[in-house]
């Protein structure tokens, strides 16, 4: 894996990982670093603006939208996280089977992928989770329900190739089992690109459930999720301007991170990338 | 007045892992309607020579010398004049002919090319000179193969089309790069009877970039052995043959088919860390400890022979 | 060819068959009761027994699952999508009423996204490593990066609220497109400009350009003869996925600007548990999508003449 160094050479995509851990450790210590309970109503402090007391001003609900913004940190990468994981190992077990198997299995499969992606992403997501509830978990289920398919592709093609070649029957010849040959030898190879994907996605996720929660349909008040804070905002755009601000600069900072980091991966695990051509 | 001169020419890439020597000081010389080549292993910087001329490198070099085409320097031209010399005076016939050629336009479209801009002709006109072009390098119906598209084409007839491209003009200089590589044998010698045939009444001149001597043994009348970045050996075909006074020289001698594929010890050195002293030293048999520090220069050992090594200074 | 294309229609009308079903099945995924959740959003309390067995009834939504599921098949092939539980007016023609303006929305959106993506994403290419190739990645970076929602508010706030030079929301006039307009725009800008200037990058790098280039032909000519139409075959393609996308920010955007178009009457019918409305505008879009698709394959087909062979000779 020495694209790992080539990555440290990229400077966007090292400040993109300082903003992640730096993210992640808010996310993590949030309850900690936060001047105020993000939940604590102060109907006397309400819509002031970013000021001594209140870094980022309060909210209409006299709630101080720093820390709001800060717990609103550990809402959203977790929650994507959480996606992330399900749409990965969603992605890579189905993927896995279809390439492997091929057949009947691999067809039946791949129509539902064909089927799923009909619909355009977004679409989907928000009708599923506007009919399963409004909630947070209801967003997670939903994006998880629809993301996996790309992923399923990507794997099922490289198992795909990677299948035919002689190691593999080697190892089937030396009577491994197919699990182990698939986990041993099959895996490792097929996933360098999932990992780029994963973290580009990471920051499509995180702006999805803000879309969703913006829209209503996601995390509901009073949960401190970026998207849900925008939402809130808009009735006092005019008066409170500041509360449109910061929850959707958060947003872009934490998906631009994740947008610096993905798109190093991707040119260091691209050669070919490279600034300079020698012919 | 020497109809091609390349004078003490010096090419650098800049990479992240060091400049990159392919050529370093380099002087060769054609005489007009004569037939060089350029022999050496992959990696001796001759294909980035043959680029040289017609500025074909990409940005990041650094090129240093003169090259002085019927008197003027190619290196000092404006774009304008080395796009007037391009394809017209001076043609270059790629290797890869399947990467080389659009894969998106016609055969057709692509031989006409030069013509059209050079010529000014008009469609119709520029397509009868690419049919008669197209059928001088022997592909049968011409007519349909000019609508084809390079993917339907097979290699040689693709190598063939590259030899159309070039030679369509009737440039006065042709730099065949590699023309027969990657060919099956067979169709390898048609290629080569081919451009023999082709160049041979129209007094063209050309430099041909192979690692196959035995090719270049056909088709050229003087011999230029490259070891990275430099000449080690100049001599006419004959006398290559009869006389090599190099040991690099006498190396890829031996490891011809016909003398015994004996290959020469040790590896070619990376363009980047060339070793100090003569470049050939750690492979050769007859290395002393003055081919370690020092570089030797070219030196005339007879009528138009010229070596760099020790052994005769 | 025609076999090609007979092949891919068929493979397509599979798909739009289990999008049917599953647009179908959503129904399902909603918990509780769907007349009771509309009968309390359409009276504002508690429907009692009675009125939900008599909404029940009145929908066919008593009948057991299959019966209702080919109902539906049924109803679809003789393109009868249902009708609005809030509006009482068939769904397709709910749709169609507001299909113009996205459509106008759309237009706008990505003519707006080309007219920058194109000329940006060539010259980074061109220039490759310049100081216009490095500012414009990272505005292209910042573009991929930024919530269009947000960057709506942002608009709204500065030159609605703040200037008044535009309308916050509405449609009309070429006014009231403005802001919607350069919002869903840029968002598709950004990455399209990106995936030119890979395209280009791509092609630039091909041996083939330095074969034009040792013709003598001008920078400019080769750019226009051999690069372009090689760059843009991917960007077709890129372009027919992008849709998908459109899509989805028609979606969000009309409903901050309250655009009178599909989108937000998705978004209004999903508040409301509008499910005939739900149902339909989501296989419409899934088929409209299908569609699209179907013809940047074909498109394509025809534009690369490698795929052309492929198909022609089977292989494909």
């Amino acid at each position: 894996m020495s694209f790992y160094l080539e990555l440290t050479k990229n400077k966007p995509a090292m400040i993109g990982v300082m903003i992640i851990l730096f993210l992640a450790l808010i996310a993590i210590f949030a309850p900690y670093i936060a001047p105020y309970d993000p939940l604590e109503l102060n109907l006397e402090e309400r819509l002031l603006p970013p000021g001594t007391d209140h870094l980022m001003g309060t909210d209409n609900l006299g709630r101080d939208v720093l820390s709001r913004v800060l717990t609103g940190t550990r809402v959203s990468l977790s929650m994507s996280a959480a996606v992330v994981t399900i749409i990965l190992i969603l992605g890579i077990t189905i993927g896995t089977i279809a390439g492997y198997f091929g057949g009947v299995v691999d067809d039946i499969i791949m129509r539902v992928v064909d089927v799923l992606l009909a619909f355009p992403g977004i679409i989907l997501a928000l009708v599923i989770a506007g009919l399963l509830g409004p909630s947070l978990t209801n967003v997670m289920i939903a994006l998880g329900a629809i993301w996996w398919v790309g992923y399923s592709r990507i794997i099922r093609g490289s198992v795909l190739s990677i299948k035919e070649k002689e190691f593999v029957e080697a190892a089937r010849a030396m009577g491994c089992s197919d699990t182990y040959i698939v986990i041993r030898h099959i895996l490792p190879n097929v996933l360098s690109p999932v990992i780029v994907l994963a973290t580009l996605d990471m920051g499509h996720i995180i702006l999805s459930i803000a879309a969703l929660s913006f829209l209503g349909l996601g995390a509901q008040p009073p949960v401190p999720e970026w998207g849900t804070m925008l939402n809130e905002g808009r009735p006092f755009m005019e008066s409170a301007s500041h509360l449109m601000i910061f929850p959707g600069l958060m947003i872009m900072i934490a998906v631009l991170a994740f947008n610096f980091v993905g798109d190093g991966l991707r040119d260091a695990l691209d050669p070919r990338m490279r600034e300079v051509t020698i012919k | 007045m020497t109809f091609l001169s390349i004078q003490n020419l010096n090419v650098h890439f800049h990479t992240e892992d060091g400049a990159v020597r392919a050529v370093n000081g380099i002087d060769l010389d054609i005489e007009e309607g004569e037939k060089l080549g350029l022999i050496g292993e992959t990696g001796c910087g001759k294909t980035v020579l043959g680029m040289a001329i017609l500025r074909l490198l990409s940005e990041n070099t650094t090129i240093k010398g003169r090259i002085l085409y019927k008197g003027k320097d190619l290196l000092t031209m404006s774009d304008r004049e080395i796009r007037r010399i391009r394809g017209k005076e001076i043609a270059m016939i790629f290797q890869n002919p399947l990467s080389s050629m659009n894969p998106v336009l016609t055969v057709g479209t692509q031989v006409a090319e030069p013509v059209e801009l050079h010529q000014h002709l008009k469609k119709q006109d520029a397509m009868q000179k690419v049919i008669e072009m197209i059928k001088s390098v022997k592909i049968p119906s011409p007519h349909e193969r000019a609508k084809e598209y390079p993917h339907e084409f097979s290699g040689g007839m693709r190598q063939r089309a590259m030899i159309a491209m070039g030679l369509i003009c009737m440039p006065s200089l042709i730099i065949a790069d590699e023309p027969t590589t990657g060919l099956d044998v067979t169709i390898q010698a048609q290629i080569v009877e081919l451009m023999s045939e082709m160049l041979r009444d129209s007094g063209t001149s050309m430099l041909l970039i192979t690692h196959d001597l035995a090719v270049a043994a056909e088709l050229c009348d003087y011999i230029a052995m490259m070891y990275p970045g430099e000449i080690v050996e100049y001599a006419s075909i004959r006398d290559l043959f009869k006389d090599p006074k190099h040991p690099y020289t006498m190396g890829f001698l031996d490891s011809l088919p016909g003398r015994g594929l004996k290959p020469i010890a040790g590896l070619s050195p990376s363009l980047i860390n060339l070793p100090v002293g003569c470049k050939f030293h750690p492979r050769c048999s007859f290395a002393t400890k003055r081919c370690k520090n020092n570089r030797p220069e070219l030196i005339e050992v007879g009528k138009k022979h010229y070596v760099r090594c020790f052994l005769y200074d | 060819m025609k076999k090609y294309i007979a092949r891919r229609l068929a493979i397509a009308i599979i798909v739009m068959l289990g999008a049917s079903l599953l647009s179908f099945l959503l129904l399902y995924l909603a918990p509780g009761n769907p007349a009771h959740a509309i009968l309390t959003a359409q009276l504002g309390h508690d429907p009692s027994l009675e009125e939900v067995t008599f909404f029940m009834t009145q929908h066919d939504l008593n009948n057991p699952f299959l019966v209702q599921c080919s109902q539906w098949l049924y109803m679809i092939t003789h393109v009868n999508l249902g009708t609005s539980f809030r509006t009482g007016e068939p769904v397709l023609t709910e749709f169609l009423d507001r299909f113009p303006a996205t459509f106008e929305l759309a237009m706008a959106s990505m003519s707006i996204a080309v007219l920058i993506a194109i000329p940006v994403g060539v010259l980074s290419a061109l220039k490759q490593n310049s100081m216009l190739d490095h500012s414009s990645r990272l505005v292209a970076l910042w573009g991929v990066s930024m919530p269009n929602f947000w960057l709506g508010l942002l608009l709204i706030l500065f030159f609605s609220l703040n200037l008044g030079w535009f309308p916050c929301f509405g449609y009309g006039s070429l006014s009231h497109l403005v802001l919607p307009a350069i919002t869903l725009g840029t968002g598709l800008a950004a990455p399209l400009m990106r995936f030119i200037r890979a395209s280009m990058l791509e092609v630039l790098r091909q041996d083939y350009i330095r074969t034009a280039r040792s013709h003598g032909l001008s920078e400019g000519l080769i750019l226009w003869k051999h690069s372009f139409k090689n760059a843009l075959i991917p960007v077709i393609t890129y372009m027919g996925m992008q849709v998908g996308h459109l899509l989805g920010g028609a979606v969000i955007i009309e409903t901050i600007f309250a655009w009178p178009g599909i989108g937000k009457f998705l978004v209004d019918a999903i508040y409301a548990r509008d499910y005939p409305v739900i149902q339909g505008f989501v296989l419409i879009i899934a088929l409209f999508f299908i569609l699209t698709n179907l013809a940047v394959d074909i498109l394509y087909t025809y534009l690369d003449p490698r795929i052309r062979y492929d198909v022609e000779k089977g292989t494909n």
